[in-house]
C-alpha cells in the first residue's frame, strides 16, 4: 500500500489528504482526551506507533509467488488503542518510512487512508462485531487483522485504478488488486495468527491493557 | 523477565527466523528477486498510467534499502523498548494506576 510519490493525480493527492487530516484531528482529540483519563495511555501509544513503523515495512518472502509484502499492524493497534488514534500514529509512521524510501510525501494521505483508516476501521469493527457475537478473542482478533489487511490492499488498489484510469475504474481496480493478492493474502493470514494470539495473549495476561483505549473491549473481552 | 515479554521475545525470534527461511526457500525455487509487490504493482500502475514514480528524498538501491529498513527496526525497537517498561511493568499493572 505504499504509493509512491508521482503516481497519483494532484486532485485525488488533496483528497485523500483532506480525509486523513479530518480523521488525525478526531484522533488527535481522543488522544488528548484519554491521556487525561489515564497516564499510560501515552506509552501505550507510542509502544503501538514504533509497532506500526516497524511491522509495516517488515518485508516477508512469500517463495511461491516470488515477491516479497508486509502486514500492517494497524487492525491491532486499532484493537488496543482505538481506531482514529491509530490514524495519527500511522501518518507518522508512514512519514518516517518516507525516509528509506518507502511511500512518498505527496502519498501520505492516500497511504494513510488505506492502511491507518480503512485497515484500522475494518480491522476494529470486525473486532466488536465478533466480539459482539460471542466469538473467542483469538478468532475475533484473528479476523480483524485479516479484514484489517485485505482491506488496506483493496484500497490501494482502488485508489489507483481511480487515479489513474477513472473511465475503467473496474477493470483496473481488479488488474492491481491481483497484482497484490497472491503475495498479500499469506500475509494476511500471518496477520491473522499474529493479531490473533498477541491480543489473546494480552487479554490473558494483561487483561488492564485492553482497556487503556477503551476500545469498547471492556464489556467484550470478559469472556 | 515476565512471562509476556519472554513470550514477545520468543516470537519475535521466531518470527524473524521464519522470515530467513522463507527467503532461503524463495532463493532455492529460483526467486532471486523477492522485491515488495507494493514496488511491483506502483510500476504498473506507473506502465498503464505513463506516469514516472520517484522517490520523495532520495532513492535507494538495494543496500540502501536494508540499511534503512533496518535503521527503521532500530528506531521502531528503540521506541518500543522505551514505553515497554512502562506499559508493561509488573509493578505498576499490580498498582492501581490503570483506571480502565
Amino acid at each position: 500500500m505504499h504509493i509512491s510519490d508521482g503516481i497519483l493525480e494532484p486532485q485525488w493527492i488533496i483528497l485523500w489528504w483532506i480525509i486523513a487530516i479530518v480523521f488525525i484531528a478526531v484522533g488527535v482529540v481522543q488522544i488528548r482526551q484519554k491521556t487525561k483519563d489515564n497516564p499510560r495511555y501515552v506509552p501505550m501509544l507510542a509502544l503501538m506507533g514504533a509497532a506500526v513503523l516497524v511491522i509495516s515495512v517488515w518485508h516477508i518472502p512469500v517463495p511461491v509467488t516470488g515477491s516479497s509484502s508486509h502486514p500492517c499492524g494497524t487492525p491491532m493497534a486499532a484493537i488496543i488503542v482505538g481506531p482514529f488514534p491509530v490514524a495519527v500514529i500511522s501518518a507518522i509512521a508512514l512519514f518516517f518510512q518516507t525516509f528509506v524510501g518507502h511511500g512518498g510525501l505527496t502519498t501520505i494521505g492516500a497511504n494513510n487512508f488505506s492502511m491507518g483508516i480503512v485497515g484500522a476501521f475494518t480491522g476494529f469493527g470486525t473486532w466488536v462485531a465478533l466480539r459482539k457475537f460471542r466469538v473467542s478473542i483469538f478468532w475475533a482478533a484473528g479476523m480483524a487483522g485479516f479484514i484489517g489487511d485485505v482491506f488496506t490492499y483493496v484500497t490501494s488498489a482502488f485508489q489507483l485504478a481511480v487515479s489513474l484510469h477513472p473511465e475503467a475504474m473496474f477493470h483496473y481496480w481488479g488488474i492491481f488488486l491481483l497484482g497484490y493478492v497472491p503475495t498479500q493474502l499469506p500475509i494476511a493470514i500471518m496477520e491473522f495468527v499474529f493479531t490473533g494470539l498477541i491480543i489473546r495473549h494480552i487479554a490473558e495476561v494483561r487483561p488492564e491493557m485492553m482497556r487503556i483505549g477503551r476500545t469498547l473491549t471492556k464489556p467484550i473481552v470478559g469472556e | 523477565m515476565d512471562k509476556f515479554t519472554k513470550n514477545a521475545l520468543i516470537a519475535c525470534v521466531a518470527l524473524s527466523t521464519l522470515i530467513i527461511v522463507f527467503f532461503y526457500a524463495g532463493t532455492a525455487l529460483g526467486h532471486n528477486d523477492l522485491s515488495g509487490s507494493d514496488d511491483k504493482v506502483t510500476e504498473t500502475a506507473a506502465q498503464v498510467g505513463n506516469k514516472t514514480p520517484h522517490a520523495s528524498l532520495y532513492e535507494l538501491d538495494q543496500n540502501g534499502e536494508y540499511v534503512g529498513f533496518c535503521t527503521v527496526g532500530i528506531i521502531g525497537g528503540l521506541g518500543a523498548g522505551y514505553a515497554w517498561a512502562t506499559v508493561f511493568d509488573e509493578g505498576n499493572s499490580k498498582g492501581g494506576i490503570i483506571r480502565g
